[in-house]
């Protein structure tokens, strides 16, 4: 993946957790990385909410002044330009859907004067989004809204908590589909490490800590 | 099994609605629940159904008066604040005998508050949720899946008993995300012979109203009403037992304070302690019954809620024999099961 990872994907496809886990890999790896909160949309289960873990690991965190306040506004943090720029690496959490890309346009012409990977996060098992012909249409509308071109396809299918190796390996042949309809091809599949290991033998499986949960579970 | 799906819990509200034959929504945003109206303003337009955002909360509540008394099944969602502007025409809906379901995802109050969760409401819900003589239903489902099969239970009662209902969850509850599958099967609405949907020259007028002219007359409907209430309440007072049979030291606590308490209760069994739950699943009626039956062997009890302590009056006037203790956390704020934890530890003189 280029130095600059841009995360986008259906609202409550798991854009969040995978982005953490990029930048926790990059961040053991001894890269210098910021992990910027791009959501204009969601009040709750954001990036933002994992200040302490980013501190204990040593990455950059770039969020909102007023994310996780009750100022409910589209504000954005002022450092990202200068991280894109900066030759580090940066992975930018984006909002849900086109709508969550409007944010992204704004630094569409930093990002394209840089080599960039774009992910495109799909969930089999989202509502509204079971079907590929679904999955492929969002993708073309978030790249149009953010004027940024998706490079690969990251599958995060998942049901949460309860989800089971058998779940996931039926998602396999989802963005599959998902890839041939929109042309782009699916970079990994990311897998709850509790059972990433049942899943040897499928392809390129991304193993991931489970960071977004509710707070009962922490 | 229908297929399991992955939703927000304020869409599965919205999704539920939909299937349960409602299409007519009429709201207002407000953090946390937006997910509510840009899921019906997404989805009502392709399903032939209304989807309007008033010009207020105050507004969109009549609207589902207006179109209840046309015998259509409506739906409004809110947060706090936006609830308490709607509490006028609640009561305007329990005078009239109109049924409707009406959504808080409750935020930290009072005031504009915060837009993190709460369950500061519950007095609100379950003891003024308008002026005057009333009650309306009051739901706390505590999952996703839940909060799904909820929305149907609530519509139909509310058809059944002309009393409006309310699913009062909070913020948590409505953002976070979990797999919900639909049921298959979706009983059609009851008949509504009262609604004032035209006469088409067959029969005498239907008048939909609150207002009397008569004291004595008022005196009367409100009591036949209350006669409605005695029934729901009789048949209708729902909660679950969580090791509850043989706790020494008995939780009661809703919603997402369950979901909390749950995990303490577990963490204190492992540790020895006899700990168990109650879960009001409907908070009006409140379960006197069951609790009273959950009660009988705890030597105490302790009620968990976010807020300042509102359901624990209730607790304390069921079970007035031993021990109720308290514990919250206020404000928007999610009480830990480590918090829990120690309070039962503390109610048992320690670990055992």
């Amino acid at each position: 993946m280029e130095k600059v990872i841009v995360v986008t994907g259906h609202y409550g496809s798991g854009k969040t957790n995978l982005s953490l886990n990029l930048a926790l890999l990059a961040r053991e790896s001894g890269e210098n990385v910021t992990l910027c909160d791009l959501d204009i949309v969601n009040p709750y289960f954001r990036t933002a909410d994992f200040k302490e873990i980013a501190r204990e690991k040593g990455i950059k965190l770039l969020a909102s002044d007023y994310a996780n306040s009750s100022l409910d506004i589209p504000s954005l943090s002022g450092g990202l330009e200068p991280a894109i720029n900066g030759g580090g690496r940066v992975i930018i959490d984006v909002g849900g859907d086109d709508t969550g890309a409007v944010a992204l346009g704004r630094y569409a012409e930093s990002i394209r004067q840089n080599p960039y990977t774009m992910l495109y996060v799909i969930n089999k098992y989202r509502y509204l989004m079971e079907a590929p012909t679904d999955a492929a249409r969002l993708l073309a509308e978030i790249e149009k809204t953010s004027r940024l071109t998706v490079t690969h396809i990251a599958n995060c299918s998942n049901l949460g908590a309860e989800t089971a190796a058998g779940d996931v390996i039926k998602s396999l042949a989802y963005a599959e589909e998902v890839s041939k309809l929109s042309g782009k091809p699916v970079l990994f599949t990311a897998v709850d490490k509790r059972i990433a290991g049942e899943l040897t033998g499928f392809g390129d499986v991304f193993s991931v800590g489970v960071y977004v949960k509710p707070p009962w579970d922490k | 099994m229908p297929e399991r799906v992955l939703m927000k819990g304020n869409e599965a509200l919205a999704e539920a609605a939909i299937r349960a034959g409602c299409l007519h929504f009429f709201g207002y945003p407000i953090t946390p629940q937006n997910e509510v109206n840009a899921y019906m303003s997404k989805r009502m337009p392709k399903l032939g159904g209304v989807y309007l955002q008033a010009e207020s909360e105050v507004a969109a509540i009549n609207m589902i008066y207006g179109a209840s008394a046309a015998g259509i099944r409506a739906l409004t969602s809110s947060s706090s604040p936006g609830i308490s502007l709607k509490t006028e025409g609640i009561s305007y809906m329990c005078g009239a005998d109109l049924p409707g379901l009406i959504l808080n995802i409750q935020r930290g109050g009072p005031g504009l508050g915060t837009i993190q969760p709460s369950q500061a409401d519950y007095f609100q819900s379950t003891k003024a949720p308008g002026h005057g003589d009333l009650h309306i239903m009051v739901f706390a489902p505590s999952t996703v899946q839940e909060m799904a099969d909820t929305v149907f239970k609530a519509f139909d009662l509310s058809d059944e008993y002309r009393v409006p209902a309310m699913i009062l969850i909070d913020g948590i509850l409505g953002q976070m995300m979990e797999p919900v599958a639909f049921p298959d099967h979706i009983a059609a609405p009851a008949a509504k012979p009262w609604a004032t949907c035209g006469t088409k020259g067959k029969r005498g007028r239907n008048v939909i109203n609150s207002l009397y002219l008569v004291a004595n007359e008022l005196e009367e409907k409100v009591r036949e009403r209350f006669e409605r209430y005695a029934e729901i309440e009789a048949k209708h007072s729902e909660a679950e037992e969580y090791f509850a049979e043989d706790a020494d030291i008995l939780l009661v606590a809703y919603g997402a304070s369950s979901r909390v308490v749950k995990n303490a209760v577990s963490a204190a069994r492992k540790q020895g302690i006899k700990a168990g739950m109650l879960r009001p699943v409907t908070l009006w009626p409140f379960p006197k019954q069951q609790l009273m039956a959950a009660a009988k062997n705890a030597k105490s009890l302790l009620v968990v809620e976010m807020s300042m302590g509102q359901m624990v009056e209730d607790v304390r006037l069921v079970v007035k024999d031993k021990p109720v203790e308290f514990f919250g956390r206020t404000g928007g704020v999610i009480p830990s099961p480590a918090e829990v934890l120690e309070q039962i530890e503390k109610l048992c003189g320690g670990a055992k």
